[in-house]
């Protein structure tokens, strides 16, 4: 198999398989507020996301983040619950015409956290430093196809609830962050660092 | 209205404390494995990189015991040959249909934390032709069900990149 191939398939059979359902629950979380009718708001928001991630992962290509592994994953949980509270506290993608800008950053910042989650995992397992370039651009591909698989799913699922059986978008959106915030919590407290 | 708010904070409740003692963290399960060949010094050199908490979790049960000290002034006397019953239960290597005997030739680390690697290499004298390699690696695959192990394969200028992992644990490759 080709090696480029082989991260990729990685990449996408570890977002899709559910194994690393930290980055999944904050796509979760990130969507939750967000209608069908609002899909180009999902995709920038998505997008954004994927713009940290790949960057953080294009700078830790370069050298090593000297952030501990318990630290990032802390970080990632704190991204999920963050969002969670932010969908429930604060007024999100709901309301037309409310200016998405505070909701792109937010969604670039936490792509930078998230990116870091990988990136010196990678690193000590490869070792070289020309050998990790192409691992690590064709996992974090592999990843971010997954993970337009994951926004579909969760999208298409939330039209189906709020559309077919009738749920109200308020509902769906307090039981989705509230599962996100709850796992999100529990992450937090298993991986604090201090 | 005050009703409907009331509810929305229950159904909120509900949802947080029945997901939040179910969740655990999940990591991504990987090792790396680089055997060359070269006819020219008549050597095939195998590398394997591990994480250092999975060889604990193998070896000692505890992924964070600092009994065995790999690739360290102070490492334990039996580090080595526990690692080397391990890997010759889970890893194999047969040359020429011929299985190769795995002698460490050394050690090293890199990382930090949980993000610890340890690097073994052997290296095993071959004679050309090298006409087949049967590759088995199921390191950690008794530990995880996830887990997926990467093998790179250059024979002189001939690279080929492997996934094996508990469903697929050997492949044969022809040259």
């Amino acid at each position: 198999m080709d090696r480029f191939w082989l991260y990729l398939r990685l990449g996408f059979e570890h977002i899709s398989d559910l194994a690393g359902y930290d980055h999944i629950l904050f796509l979760v979380a990130l969507c939750a507020v967000y209608r069908l009718s609002q899909w180009r708001n999902i995709l920038i928001l998505v997008t954004a996301f994927t713009v940290g991630h790949s960057v953080t992962l294009a700078i830790a290509s370069l050298g090593s983040v000297p952030i501990p592994a318990r630290v990032v994953e802390f970080l990632i949980a704190t991204t999920i619950v963050a969002t969670a509270a932010h969908n429930v506290v604060g007024r999100g993608g709901v309301e037309a015409g409310a200016t998405m800008w505070p909701s792109y950053l937010m969604a670039l910042f936490f792509g930078f956290i998230h990116g870091l989650g990988f990136s010196n995992y990678f690193r000590a397992l490869l070792m070289n430093q020309d050998a990790i370039a192409l691992p690590l651009f064709s996992f974090n591909v592999g990843v971010e196809l997954g993970q337009l698989l994951v926004v579909a799913v969760i999208v298409a699922v939330a039209a189906l609830v709020t559309r077919v059986f009738g749920a109200r978008q308020r509902d769906w959106n307090l039981v989705v962050s509230g599962a996100a915030g709850g796992i999100g919590l529990t992450l937090m407290q298993q991986s604090w660092p201090f | 209205m005050r009703a409907r708010r009331a509810s929305a904070c229950c159904c909120l409740l509900a949802t947080l404390l029945v997901c939040a003692p179910s969740s655990t963290a999940h990591p991504l399960r990987l090792s790396l494995c680089e055997i060359e060949y070269s006819a020219e010094r008549e050597t095939l050199s195998i590398s394997l990189r591990l994480f250092l908490t999975d060889v604990n979790e193998a070896l000692v049960f505890d992924p964070h015991s600092t009994e065995l000290r790999f690739a360290e002034p102070n490492e334990a006397p039996n580090a080595e040959r526990l690692l080397l019953d391990y890997l010759n239960e889970f890893f194999g290597v047969k040359a020429n249909d011929t299985p190769v005997a795995l002698a460490i030739s050394g050690k090293a680390l890199s990382g930090e934390g949980d993000n610890r690697a340890l690097a073994v290499s052997f290296e095993h004298r071959q004679a050309p032709p090298l006409r087949t390699l049967d590759i088995r690696n199921a390191v950690f695959t008794d530990l995880f069900f996830d887990q997926n192990n990467v093998v790179y394969v250059h024979v002189d200028s001939d690279s080929r990149s492997l996934m094996l992992s508990k469903k697929t644990p050997s492949h044969r490759l022809e040259f």
